[in-house]
């Protein structure tokens, strides 16, 4: 149709390839760090792949017996976290949902509404007055699942936008019939809006797992102890050391990174219906 | 079975219960630290309202630093996120092998933990040993390493930088996912009537995704006016003590490090304030278009 096509076909992947290795690079860069010997980082190795492959930084990170580098316990507590988060934001994010999906009541939207703007909230504005909450009323502190609650008042509000807009896909005709029934309305959430929407809990669910394994501010003032730290908490204080093993550090940040991915990927278009379904009903 | 009976009756007389659960974690964790930030803020001066906490803060120089840097880090971060997602969205909306691996791919800067990019950009810039500063050197760009992070007219550009590279992935996938709204004959007809590239994006592209732009930039307004992790964990708000602090960072200096708390309650009081104007406009859209 255009003479000009091909040459515009090629500009296009030029462009592409561009935008790809200035978002990617990065990456490649600490997996190629992480599989280099540290004597060679030191020297400012800046070969494109190791001359010298190693896997002796990986060894190291998950045989350390310093327990401020000891990232398989970063991991797990990591893990703990983020795993009792997403399960208290499914559960509360379900019944919510269900209440904007299925029923009109007054001030139904400005409550999910409200659920993102919860989310969106600057959480350094709770950080301090939140620790002397915990610390100074209740006594507590330097415990996963106290930090597991603190993100899920964050996180949960998100599941709730984003479960509402896959409960909304359901066919009204389903819901109707099994009215007609005679199911009663935890029945039907049971039967056929959860089962329905399973994908999109997933998706949810993988986005409420992700944003509470990234928390820094809050695992760094609530926990205390090398013993209970989450990733975060443990790159950010290998960072401060007085000195950095970059090989090791590469690697620890890699497979932080690559635990996230994992869990994300499968859902990325799933997410973004539904976040943004919810976000654009106005217009 | 009683129980469970009045339950569901409950649930069909008042559906709005099944939000207890929800509104009672966010209470418990949100309601005393925002009322303590309100109360601590008035807490010295005259009985009632006392200001002043107020004039301690306003006397601060440093605290005027940190509200100039939450413009400029804010409002460049907005720009640059922006301009550079949309620019980028356009392109990854066209035809091309590998399109749909590289929408997904594109995203995983935004994925990982924010203290996770600290490291790789840390290690990426670092000024005698870093891939960066070691390429340039030997390709003859720069004669000594630049110190990205401790320059005091670099660094506030180069956090921007970080910050916008883990950013503009959402930015890309949200607004591709409004360009996919835009149906593929507006753009034939387009062609067929002789519009180019730019008139094409100009007058339709533009308007129809505009709607949706709004909610791509009250997400990232949100996230970049309260960021706190990546200009702590790099540059604890410096060079110069105040080169990079932003109220975040100026508000948990004030309160966890120097133990000024007065003055990270005052700075946390007009976070509070713009986030209040913040919500007006946020409601306005959210629920404007719905009556």
């Amino acid at each position: 149709m255009r003479e000009d096509s091909k040459t515009k076909k090629s500009l296009t992947y030029v462009f592409v390839s561009i935008v790809m290795i200035l978002f990617i690079f990065p990456f490649y860069w600490t997996l190629v760090s992480a599989f280099k010997p540290e004597r060679n980082l030191v020297l400012g190795s800046i070969t494109l792949l190791p001359f010298e492959f190693t896997t002796s930084n990986f060894i190291e990170i998950f045989t350390a017996t310093d327990p401020a580098k000891d990232v398989t316990l970063f991991l797990r507590n990591s893990f703990s976290v983020s795993i009792m988060v997403t399960v208290i934001s499914i559960a509360v994010g379900i019944l919510a949902a269900y209440a904007i999906s299925d029923y009109l009541f007054k001030g139904r939207d400005f409550l999910r509404s409200s659920m993102l703007l919860v989310f969106l909230f600057p959480p350094i504005l709770i950080a301090s007055p939140l620790m002397y909450q915990l610390r100074g009323v209740f006594g507590w502190r330097d415990s996963l699942i106290g930090l597991a609650l603190i993100n899920s008042a964050t996180v949960a509000p998100i599941a709730v936008w984003l479960i509402s807009s896959f409960f909304e896909n359901v066919p009204e005709a389903m819901r109707e019939s099994a009215a007609l029934d005679g199911a009663s309305p935890l029945k039907i959430l049971k039967d056929i809006i959860i089962p329905q929407s399973r994908s999109g809990i997933f998706a949810a669910a993988a986005f409420c797992f992700i944003y509470s394994w990234g928390d820094y501010l809050f695992a760094s003032r609530f926990i205390t102890t090398n013993r209970l730290s989450t990733v975060p908490v443990g790159l950010a204080r290998y960072l401060g050391s007085q000195y950095i093993e970059w090989g090791g550090l590469s690697a620890a940040t890699f497979i932080t990174s690559l635990v996230v991915l994992i869990v994300f990927f499968p859902f990325v278009k799933k997410f973004l219906r539904g976040f943004m379904a919810a976000g654009t009903k106005g217009s | 079975m009683g129980l469970k009976k009045s339950i569901e009756e409950l649930i069909k007389e008042r559906p709005y219960v099944l939000f207890i659960p929800v509104l009672a974690l966010v209470g418990f964790m949100y309601v005393y630290p925002i009322s303590t930030l309100i109360t601590e803020t008035f807490s010295h001066g005259i009985e009632g309202i006392g200001l002043d906490n107020f004039a301690e803060t306003f006397a601060d120089g440093r605290f005027w630093d940190a509200v100039e840097n939450s413009i400029i880090w804010t409002g460049g971060n907005m720009a640059v996120q922006l301009s550079v997602a949309l620019g980028i969205a356009v392109l990854l909306n066209r035809k091309f092998k590998g399109r749909s691996i590289s929408q997904t791919l594109i995203l995983a800067p935004w994925i990982i933990p924010m203290a996770a990019a600290v490291v790789i950009w840390q290690w990426l810039l670092m000024p005698t040993i870093g891939f960066i500063n070691q390429s340039m050197i030997e390709l003859g760009i720069i004669a000594s390493p630049i110190a990205f992070f401790s320059d005091p007219n670099l660094a506030m550009g180069t956090l921007i930088g970080i910050n916008s590279w883990k950013y503009i992935p959402i930015g890309v996938v949200f607004v591709l996912a409004a360009l996919r709204t835009i149906p593929e004959e507006v753009y034939e007809a387009a062609s067929l009537d002789g519009a180019g590239s730019f008139r094409q994006f100009k007058d339709i592209t533009f308007p129809m995704i505009g709607p949706r732009l709004w909610f791509v930039g009250i997400i990232l307004f949100a996230w970049n006016f309260s960021s706190f992790d990546l200009i702590w964990l790099t540059t604890r708000g410096g060079p110069d003590v105040t080169g990079t602090t932003t109220l975040p960072v100026y508000i948990y200096r004030n309160m966890f490090v120097t133990f000024q708390r007065e003055r990270a309650f005052v700075a946390g009081f007009i976070m509070m304030l713009v986030v209040l104007i913040f919500a007006i406009f946020y409601f306005r859209y959210m629920l404007g278009g719905e009556e």
